[in-house]
């Protein structure tokens, strides 16, 4: 948006669209207003201890995890939500290296494409969470269970994408890098990926909140700490407004690492969106 | 390349290959940049097989303006893939610079009809053209030098920051044309590069490979399906035949080293050669026709 900005100028024509825009952004503002009071006097009336009202919620997720007036971390920002991004970040991170690394090296071989193409479509139905049993078997209650489930998990999207992006360079690109005598190594790397780097983005925006489902879902058996744990827990020991402020801060987090994500993939997809816009 | 020099001097020049005086060039006779000799291509084996290029013979000089116009679908592509060495002949002798081409030679470019999927769109203008010198071990300044330069050349200073997806489909490839010019070729191979462009804009481009190449010294090997554009731009026209293709003849232009989109196309020598071609390839016999009657003659 800010790009935009700096870009359009104003003239008499664009002032409508520009109008249009504001009014656009109010409204949104105004729903959103709108929809927390209605929330919040709804529960006010209701009066039901299963249903806190919103500014208690809140109240109870600034209590649980903004530091404290002596500025140190809460003990549930130690114990659950840094271990829990840690882990949604590590998994996501094997992921994405295991889905583009694999994935291009199906894509550029043909024979292991024709092998792999069917079991991979098979083991991409498999729920991950279905899965959870078999890895907490062979890896037992520890971190690296519930990373390697995330990472499993969530490489489908990338994998598949990766393989369909560079399946889809055009033959001509990988000529020209032939006729210049590009190396074999800048080929893959400034040449196949980069142009298959959109279908590549695309994956790995889907899998990051594969990444964040699993993440909870892999702390919420047979674990002492996560967003998962501490969700299981509040709702154990009826500490309602707890369960609540732990989904309020799952939307949080899913939504601030989406815009994370946005953002590299508008740095890195710049030339896209130049492009769209022809100028002279 | 001293080397290779030496090995073909005025008597190795096989007779009869070209009548014309040599122009005056301080090296003296001009060296056979790239010599094609009996090359054939099939594709497939077996009774499926179709064979494609029948027997090329022709040759490029250093310096040289050479096009190939034929009827479409005689394997000009083919052809060219082949003499970039993207393809391996299937038979006949092909050689750059007196070394058999068996994989992309050295000291060669391109540039491609389809300017959309040669240039790569998530590259600027300028890294565009840079791309190909970074592995000639060029210091920063040189290699800034012959970007500048060569952008400068094709009229796209002040582009470089764009992206190629800005640029009209004319512009692009002169984009191409840069980028080839920058990684400063022995030869430039060029295959049908302005069949998908407007005629107007094409014969602005057409005048700009003229101009570059003048300003480069740069050998040239232009394939198109245009009669008009091959007679314009060349120093001598290699004119093929139908399927399984051969080369008809190879005409002579005469019309100097300056040309214009008007004057050239008047002159009575440019009509009389491009009737010529035009009725050759109208006309044009299948390949191993031609070879049959050429045998029994």
């Amino acid at each position: 948006m800010s790009v935009n900005t700096t870009t359009a100028p104003v003239t008499p024509g664009t002032q409508p669209h520009a109008v249009r825009r504001g009014l656009s952004i109010a409204t949104r503002w105004i729903v959103l207003v709108g929809i927390l009071v209605v929330w919040q006097v709804s529960t006010m009336l209701m009066d039901n201890p299963f249903f806190p009202t919103p500014v208690k919620i809140v109240q109870k997720a600034a209590v649980l995890w903004l530091p404290g007036p002596d500025g140190l971390l809460t003990r549930s920002m130690r114990l659950d939500v840094l271990p829990s991004i840690a882990r949604a970040l590590t998994g996501f991170g094997l992921a994405i290296v295991a889905g583009v690394a694999l994935g291009t090296a199906i894509a550029l071989s043909r024979r292991l494409e024709g092998f792999l193409d069917w079991i991979l479509q098979f083991m991409r139905a498999v729920p991950p969470p279905t899965l959870f049993p078999v890895f907490l078997i062979l890896l037992g209650t520890t971190d690296q269970m519930r990373i390697a489930l995330i990472a499993f998990g969530s490489v489908w999207p990338i994998l598949l994408n990766t393989i369909e992006g560079v399946r889809g360079v055009r033959p001509l690109t990988i000529e020209t890098s032939r006729v210049f005598r590009i190396s074999p190594a800048r080929r893959l790397f400034e040449v196949i990926l980069p142009s298959a780097g959109p279908k590549i983005l695309a994956g790995v925006r889907t899998s990051l909140s594969l990444a964040l489902i699993l993440m909870v879902i892999s702390e919420m058996i047979a674990s002492s700490s996560g967003i998962g744990h501490q969700l299981v827990q509040a709702q154990r020991s009826f500490a309602i407004t707890n369960m609540w402020a732990g989904i309020l801060l799952l939307a949080i987090l899913g939504y601030l690492f989406n815009l994370i994500l946005t953002l590299v993939e508008r740095r890195i997809l710049a030339w896209q969106r130049e492009s769209g816009r022809e100028t002279s | 390349m001293t080397v290779q020099l030496s090995h073909r001097g005025p008597a190795a020049e096989r007779p009869g290959t070209d009548p014309t005086p040599p122009t005056p060039r301080p090296e003296g006779p001009a060296m056979t940049l790239l010599d094609i000799d009996h090359l054939t291509h099939t594709y497939g084996t077996g009774p499926g097989a179709h064979m494609a290029l029948a027997d090329i013979t022709f040759d490029v000089k250093q310096g040289e303006f050479v096009s190939i116009v034929g009827p479409s679908g005689c394997g000009k592509t083919t052809l060219l893939r082949t003499m970039a060495g993207l393809m391996p002949p299937t038979g006949g002798d092909l050689r750059f610079l007196d070394q058999r081409i068996t994989d992309v030679p050295e000291g060669l470019a391109m540039v491609f009809q389809d300017y959309r999927g040669s240039l790569f769109p998530w590259l600027t203008v300028e890294s565009n053209v840079r791309f190909p010198l970074q592995h000639l071990g060029l210091d920063k300044a040189e290699e800034q030098r012959r970007v500048s330069e060569s952008l400068e050349a094709v009229g796209l200073a002040g582009n470089e920051k764009k992206y190629p997806g800005q640029l009209s489909g004319g512009m692009q490839q002169r984009v191409a044309i840069a980028r080839a010019l920058a990684y400063r070729p022995k030869i430039m191979l060029m295959d049908e590069p302005f069949a998908s462009i407007d005629a107007q804009t094409r014969e602005d481009l057409e005048d700009l490979v003229l101009k570059v190449r003048e300003q480069f010294d740069m050998t040239m090997l232009f394939v198109t399906h245009d009669i008009d554009e091959s007679v314009y731009l060349a120093d001598r026209v290699v004119v093929l035949s139908k399927p399984s293709t051969v080369v008809q003849t190879i005409l002579d232009v005469p019309l100097g080293r300056h040309r214009d989109q008007i004057t050239t196309k008047e002159d009575p020598v440019f009509i009389q050669i491009r009737g010529e071609v035009a009725r050759m390839i109208r006309n044009a016999p299948a390949g191993h026709e031609l070879l049959a009657e050429r045998r029994s003659a």
